[in-house]
């Protein structure tokens, strides 16, 4: 165990926490960024092609991609009730709350291979095995193929999250976190934010058109 | 005589993995050189053998695709792989803790973590090349890159975008470093602007670079997987490439620009012994830089089919980006004005760059202008525009900044005759290489064809020749940068007598920078009797 | 309707506490209302309200970031500094949808003869 409290390069405990924090702080706006190629693609295309579009996003599941929302908020949940436990030192209640959020994370991810699934099975994979009947063939693989991208994208970034979760559970049973819980912390902050991305995304690509 | 055995950052520890494990900013710098080096060389190569094939009008040395991959090649690893690392990953790496009073950046293995990164990326490129090289341009524009392009798109646009997060998270680095690592006494407007100018680039690099990362995967995704968002037979958009693509390639240019007028602040005020004019003016152009570079990227799609309208907006701000680039010459000028100056080899690269950078901005006022572009899109004189702010502003201040800070770097002086030589040799060439190209452009020789009209051969000849000589005038300071470092005399922790804190501590600096935290009482280039 | 004047109330005070007595009550408070929204949001997309769909789909995810971002982000009490971080992310994306939406909405259609 370091008997240093802050690392070499910093004067102080309080300079490195508060460098970490914005550090990942600017690390999400390049995460925002990211995907805002994506969101602009989609905003040209759902601009041009409206009924492609809900077309397309009627052969989503609005349940399973509602169930998945809510599965998401929870898992924001309890990532905040873990970090809170880390500042209070609290060893068990921290590695519970991470693990209620895999397994919440899991679920999400679970319910996405379904989907995922589903679309293979339908055809609805851009590609040569797409096939639909009825208008709009290529404008519905536009949809499709942002649709898959911007979800894909989405979950990768989830599952580069749980890994961060098994990390910071192993560290936590070590008690790592008793004096400074500012990985789980930075952690936390990534994890809203994918919680962010996915409370844009279930509107933008479910919930068009629902009303027809 | 006993030498000294003083400890110092290249001394301490020896071995391969000392280094290329180092936490040091400075040795991380020195890994970004020589590796920057080597691909600036490549990428020069790529260049000698476009001009070779561009002596005669016919198309005879090369076949067309392959002239294609020349190009494409010499514009991805000159632009990814020199031109934006170079001054940031170079100069700014090893100066920027110490300018700002710190023992090193905030996140040291995300520093190192950026080197390796850079060369996975470089590592792509390199596999591509050999397994065939890609034939797109640098600019990737669908739907070739997309759907119709036989060559190694894909691994190519893997190498740039693992190399983009090189630089994001230098970006994010000096981002941190320079807003909580900052000495006591070092304010924002104490900061020598070769900080601010960094801390703007960073902005861009940070907000910019994610967009070509995910552009760049949504191209790959298409050849690999179909998954078809730029393919017309879809109803896809080639010109959502472009803007995806411009938006950040774009503020690419001022993350190139930034960080070397930074190093002309610093050149220009040590130089002329005196403050630099208008302070807060410099410092300020900077961080406006930053966020105008970003709304003008649709002058490069002027004639894409992009909405005319679009078009004059974008055409009105890239008029309005100028002012602040105007403002640094202005303010630079006014510093000249009334100093003492001397001209040693890196106030020569100074003077060089002003020139050349103020002839280059000027020509991208002719292309602001819609009516102009149109006629000379995608003719030379876009090449000659770009490389004479490249080239002849990047290039030249970077190496001003070498040569500056090289007695810091090193421990040593560099011969100055052969200093002086070399960058007039390299004023020279450069502009032999690039002036015709501006002729030949406007008269409407188009870039990226490797055949041309007849007429055109005497003004081709010339910038080869120059190029030549260009050439020359790069390798002279590799060799004798080298041989400095065994022969070149000792120089002290301040030669140039400097202000600034990188000139307060010993050359080459001790690892840890200070002895523990300096405290920053004046402001900086505080020559002394200068007026505001 | 005097139910959602009370829960609006409820979650008003919670809001107000000062955080550090009870910051487990802000933060199952702030969850309800996230989940309460993923329902609206749900309902409200089944109602035909025309252009007005869209804006208030986005509204809501707006609002359900917002909440994410100051309460369990801790943005709302953070230094100056990461809050100007946070907006200039927000700001760059806003800066290239409108200049992107610059052109798309005014192009002028090629009419093949």
């Amino acid at each position: 165990m370091s008997t240093h409290t802050h690392a070499h390069q910093f004067d102080t405990p309080q300079q490195q926490h508060q460098a970490t924090r914005l550090g990942m702080w600017a690390f999400l706006i390049t995460e925002v960024m990211l995907f805002s190629g994506m969101f602009v693609a989609y905003i040209l295309y759902r601009t041009w092609y409206p009924e492609a579009f809900i077309e397309g996003s009627s052969h989503l599941d609005v349940m399973l991609g509602t169930i998945n929302t809510l599965v998401l908020i929870s898992s924001s949940f309890t990532m905040v009730l873990a970090v809170h436990a880390a500042a209070e030192g609290k060893k068990q209640a921290i590695q519970k709350n991470l693990v209620l959020t895999l397994v919440l994370g899991l679920v999400f991810l679970g319910i996405k291979a379904v989907e995922y699934s589903h679309k293979f099975h339908d055809h609805l994979v851009p590609g040569p095995n797409f096939a639909h009947e009825g208008i709009h063939g290529g404008h519905l693989q536009l949809f499709y193929s942002l649709y898959f991208a911007m979800t894909g994208t989405h979950a990768f970034h989830m599952i580069i999250g749980m890994g961060l979760l098994v990390y910071l559970f192993i560290r936590a049973g070590k008690g790592a976190f008793n004096k400074d819980h500012t990985a789980v912390e930075l952690v936390g902050l990534y994890w809203h934010f994918v919680d962010l991305v996915w409370i844009f995304l279930f509107p933008l690509l479910y919930l068009l058109g629902r009303h027809l | 005589m006993t030498r000294l055995q003083r400890k110092h950052y290249i001394n301490n520890g020896y071995g391969a993995l000392s280094w290329f494990l180092t936490l040091d900013h400075k040795r991380i710098a020195l890994l970004y050189l020589i590796t920057a080096t080597l691909f600036f060389a490549l990428g020069g190569a790529f260049a000698i053998a476009i001009r070779l094939e561009l002596l005669t009008p016919a198309g005879d040395m090369v076949q067309s695709e392959t002239y294609n991959k020349m190009f494409t090649m010499h514009g991805i690893i000159m632009v990814f792989f020199f031109l934006i690392p170079a001054i940031p990953a170079v100069l700014g790496n090893f100066l920027l803790p110490i300018m700002i009073g710190a023992r090193d950046m905030a996140f040291p293995k995300l520093n190192l973590a950026s080197w390796y990164i850079y060369m996975l990326g470089g590592l792509f490129t390199f596999v591509a090349m050999a397994l065939g090289g890609v034939d797109t341009g640098w600019t990737f524009y669908t739907p070739y890159s997309s759907t119709y392009a036989n060559s190694q798109v894909i691994i190519t646009a893997l190498g740039v975008f693992i190399t983009g997060f090189s630089s994001i998270l230098t970006g994010l680095n000096f981002l941190v470093t320079i807003h909580t690592m900052r000495a006591p006494g070092m304010s924002w407007f104490r900061l020598p602007l070769f900080v601010w100018a960094h801390y703007a680039a960073s902005l861009i690099m940070v907000l910019g670079t994610p967009v070509v990362s995910i552009t760049i995967i949504l191209v790959a995704l298409e050849r690999l997987f179909h998954l078809g968002i730029f393919d017309p037979a879809l109803g896809g958009d080639p010109i959502l490439f472009q803007h995806l693509f411009w938006f950040y390639s774009h503020p690419a240019v001022y993350i190139m620009i930034l960080p070397a007028m930074g190093v002309m602040s610093e050149l220009i005020a040590t130089f002329s012994r005196k403050r630099i004019f208008g302070y807060s003016f410099v410092a300020s152009s900077s961080l406006a830089i930053a966020v105008l570079g970003f709304l003008v990227w649709g002058h490069h799609m002027f004639v894409s089919g992009q909405s005319m309208y679009a078009g004059l907006v974008f055409s009105i701000l890239s008029f309005l980006v100028a002012i602040p680039s105007a403002i640094k010459v202005f303010n630079w000028l006014a510093t000249l004005f009334r100093g003492s100056i001397s001209l040693q080899t890196p106030m020569i690269y100074a003077f060089g760059f002003i020139g050349l950078f103020t002839i280059g901005g000027l020509t991208g006022l002719f292309l602001a202008c819609l009516a102009v572009d149109v006629h000379v899109h995608d003719t030379y004189f876009i090449v000659a525009h770009f490389h004479y702010i490249m080239v002849g502003g990047v290039i030249m201040a970077y190496l001003g900044g070498i040569h500056y800070w090289w007695p810091k770097i090193t421990g040593r002086m560099y011969p100055e005759w052969w200093g002086k030589f070399s960058a007039v040799v390299i004023f020279i060439g450069f502009n032999l290489t690039f002036l015709p190209q501006f002729v030949v452009g406007y008269l409407g020789m188009p870039r990226r064809y490797h055949f041309y009209p007849e007429e055109f051969q005497i003004l081709n000849v010339l910038s080869t020749a120059g190029a030549s000589i260009l050439g020359i005038g790069y390798m002279i300071p590799l060799f004798y940068l080298v041989w400095s470092l065994r022969y070149g005399k000792v120089a002290g922790p301040n030669p140039w007598n400097a202000k600034g804190l990188e000139w307060t501590i010993p050359s080459p600096p001790p690892t840890e920078n200070f002895d523990g935290t300096p405290e920053v009482t004046e402001e900086a280039y505080n020559y002394g009797t200068n007026h505001a | 309707m005097d139910f959602p004047i009370s829960i609006t109330l409820f979650i008003g005070t919670t809001l107000m506490s000062t955080d550090h007595e009870s910051p487990l009550k802000l933060y199952a408070t702030i969850f309800g209302v996230l989940l309460g929204l993923t329902g609206l949001t749900v309902a409200v997309a089944y109602l035909d309200l025309g252009p007005l769909n869209t804006l208030v789909a986005l509204g809501i995810a707006s609002t359900k970031a917002i909440l994410v971002m100051f309460y369990f982000m801790h943005l709302k009490g953070s230094d100056k500094t990461i809050q100007v971080f946070a907006s200039a992310g927000f700001a760059w994306l806003a800066l290239f949808v409108v200049i992107f939406l610059a052109d798309i909405y005014t192009r002028t259609p090629i009419h093949l003869p």
